[in-house]
């Protein structure tokens, strides 16, 4: 793969304000044939609330698992929201880690769901630093592969 | 007063929110440039061209990171060092964890330009079917009448990725607050100009950890980072799309 665009395609171009369709470049174009962009599944944007367990230890916790079935591995992105932070507006993008216990949340996609974790790498000597902490992910899965 | 707007499914385009259309000519979307994979062995070093792009401007990217047949956005626990140039996308980490294959997208889009598409409508209508709506466009060589989603460049019955706002900041900025009043949390991707570890001008995805903070409001996005700016850039781009609600 490389190159996926297909400059010379002009059976429908879109102009964004003050730019003129005929000559403008892609980047000036609000929807232009020709290009493929990222499209997400109506039915496959969520949010999940989730509590993480009290006293875990070394173990791989399961927040959601999420069927798409669409027979493919597709993209995705997945946030989470810290509402038990110093402030509940903070944010992250997967995957985010504690920075000090290797405690984290991952997600991933197969062909079939997507899953989002949460992973306790060295509980023995690192215990987790959110238990019982209260986080919400939203999640998008893309028509993309 | 001219244009095009499409609202996703379900909504009245006359009365939609902005973040209920599919898309309007007063924003963009993400065109994506190129896209591929790239195979990684764990326990090797990398310092090479994924890709050559040649665009002449650093382009918004994204990558996801495949382990034994499971996706992981941008990697499982940690980021790969992945930037971008004007002219190529380079991956640069030592001691890979893991055997993997990348898969990255390269969209037409500058990362270092500072936009604001506004808001049009704030106030979300309705939802009510009338099941009279729709716009398709097929990919080039795929048919219109494809059942298969992905063979679309865009569809009304997907959502897409609607930029609200993107902008960066200079060397030496520690944090700033970005407005946006869109009405809601927003999501977003920030980037990062990092030369403590990659060459001056190339950008990588950033990190989120303890030393780079993001909160947001319903009217702006607060972003800190705690490390020694002196050598750290950043740049963002803000989608009309909640980051903690379905929207």
């Amino acid at each position: 793969m490389g190159k996926i665009s297909v400059e010379d395609d002009k059976i429908m171009m879109v102009s964004l304000p003050g730019k003129d369709a005929n000559t403008s470049d892609p980047e000036d174009m609000a929807l232009r044939s020709g290009f493929d962009y990222p499209k997400i599944e109506e039915n496959l944007v969520g949010v999940i609330d989730y509590t993480v367990p009290t006293g875990t230890s070394t173990n791989t916790y399961t927040v959601a698992t999420i069927t798409h079935n669409l027979g493919y591995i597709p993209c995705f992105q997945c946030f989470v929201q810290d509402l038990d932070g110093i402030t509940p507006s903070q944010f992250a993008t997967l995957p985010l880690s504690d920075g000090y216990t290797y405690n984290y949340f991952t997600a991933y996609t197969t062909t079939t769901t997507l899953v989002i974790q949460y992973v306790v790498i060295e509980g023995g000597w690192a215990p987790p630093t959110w238990p019982g902490y209260d986080f919400r992910f939203k999640y998008q899965i893309w028509v993309n592969d | 007063m001219y244009g095009a707007k499409v609202s996703r499914k379900g909504f009245d385009v006359s009365t939609a929110s902005d973040k209920q259309l599919a898309l309007s000519s007063e924003w963009p979307l993400l065109p994506i440039e190129a896209e591929g994979t790239f195979n990684v062995v764990a326990g090797e070093t990398y310092n090479e061209v994924i890709y050559t792009h040649n665009l002449g401007y650093i382009p918004v990217f994204m990558y996801w990171q495949e382990i034994g047949g499971k996706r992981y956005v941008v990697g499982r626990e940690f980021f790969l060092n992945i930037y971008t140039t004007t002219t190529t996308i380079h991956l640069n980490d030592t001691i890979i964890r893991d055997t993997a294959t990348i898969h990255w997208k390269v969209f037409r889009r500058p990362l270092l330009l500072n936009y604001d598409a506004g808001n049009i409508i704030s106030t979300d209508a309705s939802k009510k079917d009338s099941g009279d709506y729709g716009l398709l466009v097929s990919l080039p060589e795929k048919g219109v009448s494809s059942t298969q989603k992905r063979d679309f460049g865009v569809r009304s019955d997907t959502r897409q990725l609607m930029i609200h706002k993107t902008g960066y900041f200079g060397v030496g900025t520690g944090g700033s607050t970005i407005t946006h009043n869109l009405g809601y949390q927003p999501m977003y991707w920030f980037f990062i100009e990092n030369s403590y570890q990659n060459p001056t001008g190339a950008y990588s995805l950033q990190y989120q950890a303890d030393d780079f903070v993001v909160s947001a409001t319903t009217t702006a996005l607060y972003w800190q980072f705690y490390g020694d700016p002196s050598a750290i850039a950043t740049a963002y781009l803000i989608f009309k799309d909640p980051i903690n609600q379905v929207g």
